[in-house]
Parts: structure tokens; sequence; C-alpha cells
């Protein structure tokens, strides 16, 4: 049998016979490696799902508030609006010469627990996401009635609704609302198809639909006909304002242009971004944070291998009578030394690939609460190559630390030679 | 190399000091013959485990030469030693010669890992380690199914002596080396064992040196020599009456 074999046969054989620390060990290897890479993962899976959320958008436009606060409620459905855009502002940048087209976007219902955004056509037909994607309907249509609804994949399938189901929406947000629109119920009909982004998690209305429950014409015996086409009551439930909408140029050249026509309006204070741009400003925001929590973790990657260095250390001291009898048999000192540097490799690897086992396991499970509460999607992907390079890494710092036991082990056991020591 | 008439151990004015000690073993001259047996009993500390320590070439001697079998020991490096104990010396220690974390058959099989010459000569005899690992046991008395699936640690002290013995003569070693082995043992138990072991020796055809510092087992040895008379170098603190001193 070759030396390395029987290294690594006794190196295994020796742990699994104190499995009980040498378990505990890789635990703690372990967890802290599943945290080093579930905070990397879930940085530049929040990059790429937010990134991918929206595309082909030139100018958000809103409120005048913070333009990453306007980013997050407009596309990510992230915290609410502090104020709303006037229906006529918004009327005048839709009819200016730069724009090809908008989409409106009014928030404040829900749909238990889901957000309803009320819009118009235009959605379905310029919104774009993942570089480009358009929308795409799993079933069913678009929304024609005042009182129809379009649902994302997962709304439809957490709720378990099919399309012509009736829906009721509730004012504000959250699961328990504050009161029920049930003089309006909507019917389901359309369910969208995938798409990783925050419109899964969103309930579509017309917005003569959403200004319907909120302007008491719902309780009107016009509303009682229920089927009527939204087009046709465009003049009648016109909404006075909208929280914000999402422009598309006719050429980026006048995206400063129109930009400025919007920061400089004069009729109420509304601000247009650049989505690129906001996003950009998040990550500086957050890239302190980002690097002290990359730092934290790492640190505590070194005191896990700091823990196993001290459990290898200590059970030198039992082990000595064991490094005599290896010795008696024609093991050199410097097999002492491998056996101890295995240990250290088999215990680090172990536990750095069952960390990462466990952060793609609770990415996984993590998702829906992930996309719920912080408006993106973890994609518990294949183990990637940053993966690869903690295990390496890890595996090769405790190979680095395992020296400081097996130099022991093996000045140890060319002292104690065949003298049998407790 | 080894002739029959080559003895298995030539010591020469062999000189010994632990690293800034002083000197623990001074032997002008030790010979042991091929296939013999050979008690040494001493009192403790006399240098009884160090002798065995520079036979095996665990050790170097500051002085002198240690000659195994042909070959110059004293005059090997470290890895060359390492090589020579793994392919020519069985050893059994005075207890806990076993690897807790291995099987019975693990244990007795594990010299052969350390020297291809020993798990040839160990495969001719038997058709695989572990039936030549059984074999063995089964000649110890060690042979029930239930004892081999038990785990070392559960055997008792003379059981796990046999086993010992099991793993110093698998692959038939020139030269069997026992550090007091019977030392954990009761009266009745040690003549038993040590009746065993020179048997297996016997058969094997290895030469025998025996360590113990209890007087009452030379009897069952060819030859006896006592570090007292052998060993030239002052014995500080070593207790005359041995007889009295439990083993540590
Ligand atoms: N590793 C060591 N380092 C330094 N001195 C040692 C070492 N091992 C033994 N000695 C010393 O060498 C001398 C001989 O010890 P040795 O172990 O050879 O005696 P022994 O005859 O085997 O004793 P015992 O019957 O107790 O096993 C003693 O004085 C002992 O203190
Ligand atoms: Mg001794």
């Amino acid at each position: 049998m070759r030396a390395s074999t029987i290294l690594f046969s006794l190196a295994a054989k020796s742990l699994l016979n104190r499995r009980l620390t040498a378990g505990l060990t890789v635990l703690s290897v372990a967890v802290s490696v599943a945290l080093l890479i579930g905070v990397d993962r879930v940085r530049t899976e929040a990059r790429t799902s937010f990134t991918n959320t929206i595309s082909g958008a030139d100018l958000i436009v809103g409120a005048r508030s913070g333009p990453i606060n306007l980013l997050l409620y407009s596309v990510f459905r992230i915290g609410d609006a502090t104020n709303n855009i006037g229906w006529d502002s918004y009327q005048e940048i839709r009819e200016r010469p730069e724009v090809a087209w908008t989409i409106p976007i009014s928030l404040g219902d829900s749909h238990r627990g889901f957000r309803v955004m009320g819009t118009d056509d235009g959605y379905f037909e310029h919104y774009r996401f993942a570089r480009g994607r358009a929308l795409a309907f799993a079933d069913g249509r678009l929304f024609v009635n005042v009182n129809d609804a379009v649902l994302g994949a997962d709304v439809a399938a957490s709720l378990g609704y099919a399309v012509g189901e009736a829906i009721i929406v509730s004012h504000g947000i959250g699961d328990v609302s504050f009161k029920d629109h049930g003089e309006l119920p909507f019917k389901v009909t359309g369910i969208l198809a995938r798409t990783g982004t925050p419109v899964d998690r969103t309930v579509h209305v017309t917005l003569a639909g959403i200004e319907a429950i909120h302007s008491g014409w719902a309780t009107t015996p016009r509303a009682r006909e229920s089927v009527v086409a939204a087009h046709a009551l465009a003049e009648e439930l016109k909404p006075d304002a909208i929280t914000a909408c999402i422009v598309g140029l006719q050429s980026k050249l006048m995206l400063f242009g129109l930009q400025r026509f919007v920061n400089e309006y004069t009729a109420e204070p509304l601000m247009a971004i650049v989505p690129g741009v906001a996003l950009q400003q998040l990550w500086e925001l957050l890239g302190a944070a980002e690097a002290a929590l990359l730092v934290v973790s790492i640190l505590v990657v070194a005191a896990g291998l700091v823990g196993m260095l001290t459990t290898l250390l200590t059970s030198l001291s039992e082990r000595r009578r064991e490094m005599a009898v290896l010795r008696s048999m024609g093991a050199g000192a410097r097999l002492v030394f491998g056996l101890l540097l295995a240990e250290a490799v088999l215990l680090a690897a172990v536990a750095a690939l069952l960390g990462v086992v466990v952060v793609h396991l609770a990415m996984f499970a993590a998702r829906p609460m992930v996309l719920a509460n912080f408006g993106f999607y973890l994609h518990a992907g294949l183990p990637g190559q940053f993966d690869l390079i903690v295990v390496a890494a890890v595996t090769g710092a405790a190979s680095l630390l395992a020296v400081v036991p097996a130099w022991r082990a093996f000045r140890l056991s060319l002292a104690d030679g065949l003298t049998v020591r407790t | 190399m080894a002739t029959p008439d080559t003895p298995a151990i030539r010591l020469a004015d062999v000189e010994f000091a632990y690293a800034g000690g002083a000197r623990v073993v001074e032997i002008a001259e030790l010979e042991v013959a091929q296939g013999e047996r050979l008690f040494v009993e001493g009192p403790s500390g006399s240098g009884k485990s160090t002798l065995l320590c520079l036979v095996a070439g665990i050790l170097t001697p500051t002085g002198g030469t240690v000659d195994v079998l042909g070959e110059s020991v004293s005059a090997l490096g470290a890895a060359a030693r390492d090589r020579f104990r793994a392919e020519k010396i069985g050893f059994v220690f005075q207890m806990f010669n076993l690897l807790p974390y291995l099987s019975l058959i693990d244990n007795v099989v594990l010299p052969c890992h350390f020297s291809r010459a020993r798990a040839a000569l160990a495969l001719g005899n038997s058709g695989s380690l572990r039936d030549e690992a059984v074999r063995l046991l089964e000649r110890l008395g060690l042979g029930a199914n239930a004892l081999r699936g038990r785990r070392v640690t559960e055997l008792s002290i003379g059981q796990q002596q046999r086993v010992a013995v099991a793993r110093a003569l698998i692959g038939r070693p020139p030269l069997v080396v026992a550090d007091e082995p019977t030392s954990a043992m009761d009266a009745t138990a040690r003549l038993a064992f040590v009746k065993l072991l020179l048997e297996e020796c016997a058969i094997a055809g290895s030469t025998v040196v025996f360590v113990s510092h209890d007087p009452s087992l030379a009897a069952s040895f060819e030859r006896s020599v006592s570090m007292t008379q052998i060993n030239a170098a002052p014995m500080e603190g070593v207790v005359a009456n041995a007889s009295n001193i439990s083993d540590a």
C-alpha cells in the first residue's frame, strides 16, 4: 500500500474513533464556511437579481425623495412611497416628445400579503427584465375590464389561484389589512410566466380598477354590472395621482434632457432617476457593509480553524502512545508528521464541503422568504468558482496551521522513541 | 547479506546519552546469535528500553556500533533505519500496543503496510493479509469470531498482548523484541504468555530479545543477561530491588 494511502486511511480511522470532538470541529468550521459563502452568495445574487429586475427602462419618475428610495418602492416593492405624482403631471411627461412609452405604477393596496399594482397595457408591452425579456402569460390574457386582475407566478402558485378566481383587494400593505374592498371583487384573467423578479409576487389591475375601489365608484349601480371595460371608464375613473412611472425614451441621447425637465418641474416636486445609476448608488451604499460582513465571516472561518488547531494539539498528549506504536512498526517521524497533517486536511476538507452543501440547501430553503422580504431571487445554483476557492483556501489554511501540531508530534515522537508514554 | 553465522545482534563499545543527559548505556560487547532467545533483566532505569531503541534504530549510539543481522544500523540514515525496523523487527510493548481506532485484524496487518517484504511473506503463508492475521490470532487462542469483532479496547490486557504478538510475528520478522510485555499480567498468565510467545517465535524462526525486570521469567530462555553486569554506565537513581516497583 502506498504511503499516502495508509496515511489517509489511518487519519480517517483515527478521526472516526474521536468522532465526537472531530464532528464538533467539523461542524464549527462548516458553519463558518457556510456563513462566508452565504454572505458572498447573497451579495452577488442580490446584485444580479436587482440588475435583472429592470431592463430597457430609461427613467423612473416619482415624487421627490431619494433616488434609492424611489427605485426600491417603484421596482422592487420595498418600502412605500412618501408621495405621489399628480395625474396631470404624469400626462405632461407622457406627452413630451422625447418619450416613447410610459408605464404608470399605482401602489398602496394588497391581496393576502401580495402587493396590488395598478397599471395599464403599456406594462405588458414595454416592461423588460433579465436583459430584455418581455413579460409572457402562462395562462389567460391581459386585463380588459375594470375588475380584471393579472397575477404574478408566485401569487398564483402560493395561493393556488387559477384563471377565473375571484379575489378581494385590501387597502394597505401586509397580511392584516385595514380595510377590505369587498364591494368590487376582482376576477383573475391571466397568470404571468415566472420571471424571477418581484413581478412574480404582484397582483396587477387596471388604474381604473384601483380608482374604482377608492373613489366609491364600486358602490354605484354601474359597478354591479361588473364587466365594464376599463377603457370605457378611463375618463370616469381617472385617478388623481399615481405612485410612479417608468419611462422609455425615443433615444438615449434625450435622457439628460428629460431628466432635467422632470427634476426642474415646478408644479410639484418630482424626480427622475436612471435605474442603473440608482442601483450603482445602492451598491456603493451597501459596499461598506458588505465588506464588513465579508471580513467578519472570514474571521469566523479563522476562528473555526484555530478551534481545529486546538483540538489537534490537545489530542496529541493522549496520542503519544499511538505515535510510539507506529514508530515501532517502522513508521518514520515524518509519517507521524504527515498523519497530523492528513487529519487536518481531512477535517477541513470535509468541513468545507459540508459548509458548501449546507449553504446551498439553506439558500434553497430561504428563497421564498428572501423574495418576499427583500425582493430578490436567490438562485440555489450549483456550487460555483467561489465555493471551490473557499474549499481550497480553507483546506490550505488548515494544512498550514496543522504544521504546528504536526511539528510538535514529530518532535515528541523523536524524543519519546519507543518509550510508550501517556 | 546475513548468513546463518552472522549474529542477529552485535553491539561493540556502544555508548549512549540522551540529549543533555549523562551516559545511560555503555556496553562493551553484546552478541546474540540468530534464532537465540535472550532474556535481558535489570532494575528500572538500568537502560533496558534504551538498549532496545538502539537495536531498533530508534536511537543512534553516541559511540560504538550496533549491527543487526549484518547491517550496521548505527551507520544508517534516519529513513533507512525506519525501513530497516519495518522489515526486520517485530515489537511488543508493555501494554497498550494496539491502535484503538483499528479493528483487531487491521492492527495485526498494520506492519505489512510499512514493509513489502513482510507483506510478501504473509501473503506467501495465507491467501490474503487478513487470512494470515486470522491464522495468527487463531494460533494465539483468539480465533473466536466474537472476539475478533470486538473493539481492541474491550479486550483484556492478556488478550491485547496476544494480539500484539500476532502483529509482531506477521510476515515473520527475523527479530522479535519485547519490552516488558508481561508486566501487566499476573504470575500464571505471565508464564503462559512467555511460553506462547517463544513457541510462535520458534515456528517463525525469529530471534527473540525479551526485556523484563522480573528475573523469574529467565528460566524460559536459552540465555539471560543482566543490565547491571553488561551496562557499565553509572546508574543514578536506579532502585536495586526492582520487585518493589509497580509498573508506571
Ligand atoms: N526520552 C528520554 N530522555 C531522557 N532521558 C531518558 C529518556 N528515556 C529514558 N531516559 C533515562 O535513561 C535511563 C534509562 O532509561 P530506560 O527507560 O532505558 O530504563 P529501563 O531499564 O527501560 O527502565 P524501566 O524498567 O523502568 O522501563 C533512565 O535514567 C531514564 O531516566
Ligand atoms: Mg523500559
